[in-house]
């Protein structure tokens, strides 16, 4: 059971794999958002990331890569003008020999870009290339995401580069790191943060410090009592109200708050310094220089960025054995077995941000009920349908019943729903039954009674939707199946030493003929938990099927790989059943380890 | 079967037309709750509750005591979230419960009705809005998760600058909407948004833009306010984060606990939402303004467009769209219809649809030869015979009858001869006898040929596009059909692999040119430009960006509309009208072309109550 499981999980993401096209992307241009604004591309930024999208797919050798070549050529397309992409591109179809061009034609190679070499050497469309090569190299860089940054971070610092390509390599580092600083606490303290966030304003502080006046002490005095007065409170709702509406600060107070956050002090008043601070501040730190820089400003964003990377030096570069972990850890694959061994199916991929597990459960208490209703109907149904025509054999009223069945076999379900609703439910013809849902308006405050004659009424059609095609199948195969029973010598034996008929076919003959009968029973389970996409999309019943439809329909892949892993699971623990039962039914079938064949 | 058949496509063409939607912005949705300007003064938060009157609605009729509006929607909505809500089941949800700063009136988009704002200044010099908020807004109440009440709040200066927060996180799934705030010109991310709200005092804000934007006035003032002491707390009432601009806010945000719960200060509460089920919304008993007639609106979740149909026709609903035009002609017939119980209504909306050509193909480039086929297009027997005359003529990219649409422009008329003479001209002539025109480019010789592009489950448009081959072949012009599935015929489309084809705009009362029209979109990839390029137009489109002033933008659109018809980039078909039914109990129903859903709710009253129950 559990290679097979791994097999599912193996052939579901290679399903996600081969689909065509970005299934992000696709789910933002099916919503219409088209045209090239820069907001479609970061709503896809931020789902891609939360579904670890930009991660290689089964392994990851990122670590191993050395980022210093590709990172100076991405710095070079990103910080070009179109016409000057134009040229170099121009060049670069020439096939120059220089180390310099070749790099740059090695880093392009490396984005997998369609028809690269006629989009490169046809010169009617390299001013169309030009244009779209920033785009590629944006997501080159965000899919690299923090592999890149210590390669960067050592170009930056280094003086290979000149002003311009630096610029652009800025902004290549800004794409592949997500938060460039934290300023203020989160929200569980901890004093795990506080080199960070030190840094950050540490940074800033030196920069400023000579601009702000000191301040006269009974100020200090008056910020003194209100920090303890604050640092002092529980309840974040009031610490908030206290910052916000009670005590007024100006500019100036900054420095107090300022050297406070670096000096001596407890955690609870760090915190509070840089709420204060940050609300105050407007932008402490630039990530991006403007493409007009100069080298001073040049100097300090790179200073801001070694105030991101030095504290997190330890995270940017592991040591050689978590490097060699996420070669397997850090993957789309293994992020997804990880979800599904730990059942954490995670949030909807939809704005609602549902936990999927709550989507599939809500979805599953409506249609199991049904499924459960439609799967009891055939069987109590069929079984006895086709024994009494397998008894029947050849008589009039045998034919008329296949008949039926045959006809009711070639009918789909989803037609029987659309002619259902167009007999009994529009009124055109009749109106006997709701056409829409299991409960009526104002059901919730029916009696018990009442609610259950309510909800029968209303499940009548889509149950019988559901039955009467399996039903037909089952009863032909009970009928067969019985057939082959009942010319068996056994029976003539039992009928022939006087077994009233009655017992003959439903003890001796049904429990042989059910043999066959029962393997379909695997179905049974999954049924229940598959529902019917075409039933419930018809009679509008909020079920497992629609649910799997409208996943579909909305790209919602978290929830898609949570049903059909859940369906996976259920159809292989069905089928242990299904052996299991066969032991109750068939005496010669037994748990003991040769069976009595 | 043709039940089911043309159930499907019905979804589909309800699908195409969300899949055109261009400039979709925030706020420019209608039926808020609201008042007139003259009812502005007082009416007090929590202190008059049960007491107070009914009240009149703008329709000037006693609200009624106890009478449901029974309306329906197709899918749940993604997220109720009022900044990261992006589908039109929200929307239409958003506009009973959430209130604008000030609207644009239905009647008349260049006349604004105040709401959460009283009144507004705009200094020129500065490009500063001072906005002076109502005073004594209460919020709707609202229960915290686990079940304790969170204490009512006054609609302050504090909730806008709140809401322009979140949606300018830039972590915030909003970005579709943020994506008007931003500069893309600018690289400095510190100049990149275009909009500073500060706060003044408690009822007084400031929303000042960088640069001069023509859409500055709805991007500021219509705008629906989220309260910030509901969506700033977690499930136990606690602030997220004290920063409102980082990403530990902005995760907190897209996950809230209240993203299917709405929280507004407009004349409609939400009572109850179960998924793919029901919302309920009922009156605001402390509503500052008119209140509607209707004691509760309850929406039902019906996805099978087919009951969604019957129930409208028998009168379980009140109100709805029938928009696929052959069932709506069926609907005619209906016994409810003729009975009087249902009325039938028609009303325009704000899209169109067109052929258009992909101007990278050599064959396309004159624009004579492109007169040629818009010639050769029947536009007129489209509308008669396939929309049984509920469609009106489109003459450029502007809306007729519309403020930005001048009077004196003629649709292209219905004239083979005239086509035939600009192909002759241009140097399509047939010199090889096979029928079919043909001309020589650059040593090479090109027939005629082309193929259409159209989406595969609508039977409308397979049967527009044949009216057209026919004629083109009677011109010498062979044209293909090749009918294909949406997510195909996107990404063709991005990737410009189409000669032509055949595609709805949905758009604003007024939109911003610039994707469609400007050079600079033409060679980019998934742009909507196909490639059309005219010095004169990319002035005229980045001059009205810059302008404020309203009478100098009408001017912009008539010549941008003038020019861009002398080119026909496009064929421009038509309009066609938006049709529904609607209970005959309802009154004072009236239709407004220019803001979704064309309709104003507020109005409405009824002559018989429905009483919901059991």
């Amino acid at each position: 059971m559990i290679p097979t499981l791994f097999g599912v999980t193996v052939v579901s993401f290679c399903i996600m794999q081969l689909a065509p096209g970005d299934p992000l992307r696709t789910q933002l241009s099916a919503k219409g958002e088209q045209g090239k604004s820069s907001g479609t591309r970061e709503a896809y930024l931020i789902q891609k990331r939360d579904l670890k999208l930009d991660k290689p797919l089964l392994l990851n050798f990122r670590n191993f890569h050395d980022y210093r070549e590709s990172m100076r050529a991405a710095a070079f397309f990103q910080s070009r003008t179109k016409n000057e992409l134009v040229e170099a591109l121009t060049k670069l179809s020439g096939s120059p020999t220089d180390a310099e061009s070749r790099r740059r034609l090695r880093f392009l190679h490396e984005l997998d870009i369609d028809d690269f070499d006629e989009r490169l050497n046809d010169p009617d469309k390299r001013e169309r290339f030009a244009v779209a090569i920033s785009g590629f190299v944006q997501i080159y860089c965000e899919n690299t995401g923090e592999y890149g940054v210590p390669a960067a971070i050592e170009l930056l610092q280094s003086s290979e580069l000149d002003r311009r390509t630096k610029i652009g390599l800025i902004r290549c580092v800004d794409l592949m790191v997500v938060e460039a600083h934290q300023f203020v606490y989160s929200r569980n303290l901890s004093d795990s943060e506080t080199p960070l966030i030190i840094r950050v304003w540490k940074t800033w502080w030196d920069r400023e410090q000579h601009t702000m006046s000191p301040l006269d002490p009974d100020r200090q005095a008056v910020l003194k009592r209100q920090l303890a007065t604050m640092s002092g409170e529980q309840s974040r709702s009031k610490l908030f109200a206290l910052i916000e509406d009670e005590f007024l600060f100006d500019l100036p107070d900054m420095r107090f708050f300022a050297e406070t956050l670096l000096g001596e002090s407890t955690l609870a008043e760090k915190s509070i310094c840089t709420i204060i601070l940050n609300l105050y501040v407007s932008r402490p730190l630039e990530n991006i220089a403007k493409p007009s820089a100069d080298d001073a400003e040049v100097q300090q964003v790179t200073e801001n960025w070694l105030a991101h990377y030095e504290p997190r030096q330890s995270v940017y570069e592991p040591s050689f054995v978590s490097q060699l972990v996420n070669v397997v850890a850090d993957t789309q694959y293994a992020y997804m077995v990880r979800r599904l061994v730990t059942f954490q199916f995670g949030r909807s991929a939809l704005k609602t941000k549902e936990p999927v597990s709550e989507k599939l459960w809500s979805a599953f208490i409506v249609s199991a009920p049904l499924m459960l209703m439609a799967q009891l109907a055939i069987y109590f149904v069929s079984i006895p349908l086709g024994v009494f025509c397998s008894v029947a054999r050849g008589k009039l009223i045998d034919r008329i019943v296949s008949l039926i069945l045959f006809f009711l076999y070639s009918v789909p379900p989803f037609v029987a729903g659309m002619l259902f609703l167009l007999f009994f439910c529009y009124g055109d013809y009749v109106r006997w039954f709701p056409m829409e849902r299991l409960h009526g308006q104002g059901s919730d405050e029916y009696g018990m009674v009442r609610y259950g004659v309510d909800y029968l009424w209303h499940s009548f059609l889509p149950v019988t939707c559901l039955s009467l095609f399996s039903l037909a199948a089952l009863a032909m195969y009970s009928r067969s199946s019985m057939l082959d029973v009942i010319d068996q010598d056994y029976i003539r034996t039992a009928r022939a030493k006087g077994v009233p008929m009655g017992r003959v076919i439903y003890v001796h003959g049904l429990r042989n003929a059910l043999i066959p009968i029962l393997t379909l029973f695997s179905n049974f389970l999954p049924a229940m938990l598959g529902g019917s996409v075409l039933i419930e999309y018809i009679f509008n019943i909020p079920g497992m099927g629609r649910l799997s439809w409208e996943s579909i329909q909305q790209k919602d892949f978290p929830t898609l790989m949570a049903l059909v892993y859940v369906q996976a699971i259920v159809v292989l623990l069905s089928i242990l059943l299904t052996d299991i039962l066969y032991v109750f039914v068939d005496p010669r079938i037994s748990f003991e380890g040769q069976g009595k064949r | 079967m043709t039940q089911r058949i043309s159930f499907i496509s019905l979804a589909i063409s309800v699908a195409i037309l969300a899949g055109c939607r261009q400039d979709t912005p925030v706020t420019s949705n209608p039926t808020g709750g609201g008042s007139s300007p003259t009812n502005t003064t007082s009416a007090g938060g929590g202190e008059v509750a049960a007491a107070k009157p009914l009240g009149t609605t703008r329709g000037g009729v006693q609200a009624a005591e106890n009478d449901a509006l029974v309306l329906y929607y197709a899918s749940d909505p993604d997220t109720l979230n009022l900044v990261t809500a992006s589908d039109n089941v929200s929307d239409a949800l958003h506009r009973t419960v959430y209130e604008y700063l000030a609207r644009r009136t239905f009647d008349d988009p260049m006349k604004w009705e105040p709401q959460l704002a009283e009144s507004w200044e705009f200094d020129e010099e500065t490009l500063e809005y001072t906005i002076h908020l109502r005073k004594g807004v209460m919020w709707h109440p609202m229960l915290l998760p686990n079940g304790t009440e969170i204490a009512p709040k006054e609609f302050t200066s504090r909730d806008v600058k709140f809401t322009f927060d979140c949606l300018l996180n830039e972590h915030v799934e909003a970005a579709d909407k943020r994506s008007y705030y931003l500069d893309p010109d600018e690289e400095d991310p510190a100049k990149q948004v275009k909009i500073t709200v500060s706060v003044v005092d408690k009822y007084t804000v400031k929303v000042k833009w960088n640069k001069p934007y023509f859409q500055a006035d709805d991007y500021t003032l219509m705008m629906q306010m989220c309260p910030r002491h509901v969506y700033s707390v977690d499930e136990n009432g606690e602030p997220i984060s004290f920063d409102f601009s980082s990403k530990e806010f902005a995760d907190g945000f897209n996950t809230h606990w209240a993203n299917s719960k709405m929280c507004g200060t407009g004349p409609m509460i939400l009572k109850e939402y179960t998924k793919s089920d029901k919302v309920v919304l009922e009156r605001n008993p402390n509503y500052w303004g008119q209140p509607y007639y209707f004691s509760s609106i309850r929406y039902r979740y019906i996805s099978n467009n087919n009951t969604a149909r019957q129930q409208l026709l028998t009168g379980d609903l009140d109100w709805g769209g029938i928009p696929q035009i052959d069932l709506y002609m069926q609907a005619k017939d209906h016994e409810s219809v003729k009975s009087g119980k249902v009325e039938l209504k028609e009303f325009k909306r704000t899209a169109y649809r067109y052929l258009g050509y992909n101007l990278q193909r050599k064959m396309f480039q004159d624009k004579n030869v492109r007169m040629a086929l818009s010639h050769a297009v029947p536009v007129d027997g489209i509308i008669e015979q396939i929309y049984h005359g509920l469609a009106t003529r489109m003459t450029g990219p502007f809306l007729p009858g519309g403020p930005f649409c001048p009077d004196d422009v003629d649709p292209v008329p219905l004239d083979l001869e005239q086509a035939k003479k600009l192909l002759d001209e241009a140097g399509w002539k047939d010199t090889n006898d096979n029928g079919i025109r043909d001309k020589e480019f650059d040593g090479e010789v090109i027939e005629f040929k082309f193929d259409t592009m159209i989406f595969s489950d609508s039977p409308q448009y397979l049967s527009i596009t044949e009216l057209i081959k026919e004629n083109l072949r009677q011109i010498g012009v062979d044209m293909q059909i090749s009918q294909t599935k949406w997510s195909l015929f996107l990404e063709k489309l991005n990737k410009k692999e189409f000669d032509a084809m055949i595609l709805g705009w949905v758009s604003d009362w007024k939109s911003d040119p610039f994707q469609l029209w400007h050079s600079s979109q033409a060679d980019l990839l998934d742009s909507s430009n196909f490639g059309y390029k005219n010095p004169e137009v990319d002035t005229l489109i980045e001059e009205l960006r810059v302008t404020m002033d309203e009478e100098r933008q009408k001017e912009i659109y008539f010549r941008l509309h003038h020019l861009i018809y002398e080119d026909q980039p496009y064929t421009f078909l038509y309009a066609e009208l938006a049709t529904g039914a609607i209970n005959s109990r309802i009154e004072n129903v009236n239709f407004y072309q220019w803001f979704r859903p064309h309709t104003d709710a507020r109005e409405w009253s009824s002559k018989t109550a429905r009483v919901l129950g059991k």
